[in-house]
């Protein structure tokens, strides 16, 4: 418990703020359902969209307004925040896992086998993102699994190269042809060695990405391929919303304020952490 | 007694990291007359490379003159004091300057034609075409270098020692009356150490100018110089004719810099 | 001679990457399963099933399909659209100009107001004008583009009225939907400009060609900008992917008859072998603009061309 006050006391400020906000945002998400929230699928077709309570014509019970539907706005940005995360951080951990592996062999082979992987990643980065996406769930049909399929999909190429780079530096030192003379197996030095010095720079990666794949999923929730009914998201809100942009804007402005915040918020905590690990990088 | 070109007079300079302040310079002075080679010797951090940069105030922003006075050729051109300055101006045209790495110093996507040419219609603008052409040939063949193709070629393209006579090139081509050249030779091979030597003893009797020139070697500058000053610490320990000097050693420094160098026999 | 084998090289890079491409959309749509049983609904009959398998060909074998898909590319053909049995070729190019201006002119403003924002911003590092430009273009790009479109319209169109939201014919259109799309190179090429700038100015050349005694301007925009624009460059060449993507969306909040609200209707309409042209397409605009990238790079950057001679 001491340890833990001693290592508190050592983040700056920024950093602390960072993580109470993290922590809080983390534990609404969390503990939405306990929370004396409305049921955001709830549908009171009387109560059809009312404005935010600040405004005239706006109540208590629904402090951001509800939609046509019905539904309280507030508590769907709230439970908005559940799959959010949920999709964001698993299409993340799906393609850095996949990417890095690939990157790593790439890196660790070198030859015909780096070439046809590195073939194959440049390949995929010239496909657009969103009519890949498009063409996989149109095919396959709307789902969440297949949601963050997709995701991964779009974003296990950037690992790849960067991997890749780094994996070769790792092999060129001269550490490591002693390893390798003195009969050590490939598998051993790559899990030994490799792999936690190149942790550093996955996780740094895949903090960008988070951000990333929250705006790609909002993106896709947007035209409608995205999270499936009755899940909540603040993009297929936006598109629900977008009708009646002239009469409610609240619910045009709302869930698009939430992916703001949340993006940035992940960005720079993501920015933090990369700034810490930079700093202790080299651990061999 | 030969002129005095340059004469510095109680140069301080101080240097800021983020957890300290540190004194590179501390009070130097120096005189450097027409024509003179005067080799500035001293180990990195000695604080040199400071002093040279204060001649063409050309400082790093964490870097600050806080005191001293120059004077170019009888006019004083820096003055902390009464916040003189017209070393700006001086730049490139009666000040030159010749940096330790050959390629780091040439701007990788123009070729060294056009590096010339550009310095000449800078400082020169009255020239015509015709006359900056054949200045850029005269310039690269003094340096030995075949003018036809050095001045179509990119930096990369050319040796280390090539790039280094390239670089002493663009300084000299509009003719300043001195040249300060830090460790120029020091990322060279010992050949192209010889050949940049060679170029640059030519260059002060053909043209007289005078030379700074810095170096760590103090065996190197013995051969070039006519008179050694000696620095550590960031203040002048030694000064004088390069023989005194090398003979007679009066700062326990110099004699541990003249006693280290190898000797045959 | 150095530049023509240069120009080679790059061109085969390039069709072998486009092949790649379209082999890996192909591959990845038939991954996710069969489309027959999605178009015909819960109550097809296995007879219903089987029959729209064999009229679209998707009961051959894969590798006889993926034969005839390429075969079928070579011949610039992408097949019929599954809704309107048009070709998806010709169902393209008939929005394509649409979609290509919007992009040109996104990309055109992002660049033409970028660059110097990012040269602004690295001459005055650290002071106020350099964490402002800073702090927006990390904003910029933690925005979803479609909600800045949305809220564009919301201020300009609905509340003060000065720019039409629907389509009117003339170049006002253009404005809301260029100024939103224009937002994601904008962000991004400021702040790689201003990086790259940043680092070049701190190389020595710089303070060479300053001992050399050339003017301030001189310094900044010949010798630092030409020098950072090379990263700048092949960034702009990889924005086209991540610019398509956002076109799409933003086409479909402006009602823009684009590529994009082609995919949406693709999207509603189940029709499979429209997206998949889409995707063909989109790649081969993707290869096309990062070959001419690649050439300009090869022209501004002399080292790299003679790279390959070693």
């Amino acid at each position: 418990m001491r340890k833990l006050l001693l290592t508190f006391r050592k983040i700056s400020l920024w950093n602390r703020i960072l993580l109470f906000s993290g922590f809080g945002l983390i534990s609404t998400a969390v503990f939405a359902p306990v929370l004396p929230l409305a049921d955001p699928n709830g549908q009171d077709l009387e109560s059809s969209l009312y404005p935010p309570a600040f405004l005239s014509g706006g109540s208590i019970k629904h402090l951001l307004g509800t939609d046509l539907l019905g539904r309280d706005v507030l508590s769907r940005l709230i439970f908005g925040t559940r799959l959010t995360v949920v999709i964001a951080v698993s299409a993340v951990v799906l393609g850095a896992v996949f990417g890095s592996v690939l990157g790593v062999i790439a890196g660790f082979k070198g030859g015909k086998i780096d070439s046809l992987i590195s073939r194959i990643t440049e390949a995929q980065l010239a496909l657009p993102f969103i009519l890949l996406a498009i063409s996989f769930i149109v095919a396959r049909g709307q789902s969440l699994g297949t949601l963050i399929f997709v995701l991964a999909l779009v974003g296990w190429a950037q690992y790849v190269r960067i991997i890749r780079a780094e994996t070769l530096a790792i092999r060129e030192k001269g550490f490591v042809l002693g390893l390798r003379v003195s009969g050590c197996s490939d598998f051993r030095i790559i899990f030994q060695h490799i792999v936690p010095n190149i942790f550093g720079t996955i996780l740094s990666l895949a903090t960008l990405e988070v951000g990333t794949m929250i705006l790609a999923e909002s993106a896709l929730s947007f035209l409608g391929i995205g999270v499936p009914p009755p899940g909540v998201s603040w993009g297929s809100d936006l598109a629900s919303g977008k009708d009646f942009i002239t009469m409610a804007w609240w619910l045009v402005t709302f869930p698009g304020i939430s992916i703001v915040l949340t993006v940035l918020f992940v960005n720079t905590a993501g920015d933090s952490l990369r700034s810490h690990f930079d700093s202790r990088k080299r651990i061999f | 007694m030969t002129k005095s070109l340059l004469s510095i007079n109680n140069l301080s300079v101080i240097a800021r990291s983020s957890t300290e302040v540190v004194q590179a310079v501390k009070g130097a002075c120096l005189e450097i007359g027409e024509g003179e080679i005067v080799g500035l010797i001293g180990e990195s951090g000695s604080g040199k490379t400071t002093l040279i940069r204060s001649i063409l105030d050309l400082h790093e922003r964490n870097v600050q003159v806080v005191s001293g006075s120059m004077i170019f050729k009888d006019i004083e051109c820096y003055n902390f004091e009464n916040a003189v300055n017209t070393l700006p101006i001086m730049r490139g045209k009666n000040i030159g300057m010749v940096f330790q790495s050959p390629r780091a110093s040439l701007n990788p996507l123009m070729t060294i034609g056009s590096q010339l040419r550009e310095v000449l219609k800078k400082h020169c603008p009255e020239l015509g075409r015709e006359e900056i052409r054949s200045r850029v040939i005269r310039v690269l063949e003094e340096m030995g270098l075949d003018s036809e193709r050095v001045s179509r070629s990119y930096p990369h393209q050319l040796s280390g020692g090539m790039c280094q006579r390239a670089s002493i090139a663009i300084a000299i081509v509009i003719q300043p009356e001195l040249i300060v050249t830090d460790e120029c030779t020091s990322a060279l091979d010992v050949t192209s150490q010889a050949e940049v030597v060679n170029v640059l003893k030519k260059l002060t009797i053909s043209h007289q100018t005078a030379m700074l020139f810095v170096t760590h070697d103090i065996l190197l500058a013995s051969e070039l110089c006519h008179r050694l000053i000696v620095m550590q610490h960031g203040v002048i320990v030694e000064g004088g004719e390069t023989s005194e000097v090398l003979a007679n050693p009066t700062h326990p420094y110099t004699r541990g810099l003249i006693s280290a160098v190898p000797r045959w026999g | 001679m150095k530049f023509f084998r240069y120009t080679l090289k790059k061109l085969g890079g390039a069709l072998i990457t486009l092949v790649l491409a379209a082999s890996l959309a192909f591959f990845i749509s038939h991954l996710a399963g069969d489309p027959t049983v999605q178009m015909l609904g819960m109550s097809a009959t296995p007879e219903q099933i089987a029959e729209l398998k064999a009229e679209l060909g998707f009961d051959r074998p894969l590798v006889v399909q993926y034969g005839s898909f390429i075969n079928e590319l070579a011949h610039a053909d992408l097949g019929q659209s599954l809704y309107a049995g048009e070709s998806n070729f010709a169902l393209i190019q008939s929005r394509i100009w649409a979609s290509i201006q919007l992009t040109m002119v996104a990309m055109v403003l992002g660049v033409v107001l970028g660059i110097p924002l990012g040269v602004y911003a690295a001459a005055r590092e650290g002071r106020l004008a350099d964490r402002v430009i800073s702090s927006l273009a990390i904003l910029g790009q933690s925005i979803p583009v479609f909600w800045l479109g949305l809220m564009l319209v919301l201020l300009f169109s609905i509340t003060l009225n000065w720019l039409p939201a629907g389509l009117s014919g003339d170049w006002k259109n253009l404005v809301l939907p260029a100024v939103t799309l224009a937002t994601i190179p904008l962000a991004r090429v400021s702040r790689l400009t201003r990086a790259a700038m940043s680092n070049t100015l701190e190389d020595q050349f710089i303070t060479a060609a300053r001992a050399r005694g050339l003017g301030n301007k001189r310094v900044l925009f010949v010798h630092a900008l030409k020098n950072a624009s090379l990263p700048v460059v092949t960034l702009i060449g990889m924005q086209m992917g991540i610019l398509l993507s956002g076109a799409i969306t933003v086409e479909t909040v402006f009602a823009w008859p684009g590529l994009g609200s082609l995919a949406t209707q693709a999207v509603r309409n189940q029709d499979l072998t429209l997206v998949q042209a889409l995707v063909v397409y989109g790649a081969f605009l993707f290869v096309i603009i990062n070959l001419f990238v690649e050439l300009l790079y090869g022209v501004l950057d002399p080292r790299i061309r003679d790279a390959r001679q070693q």
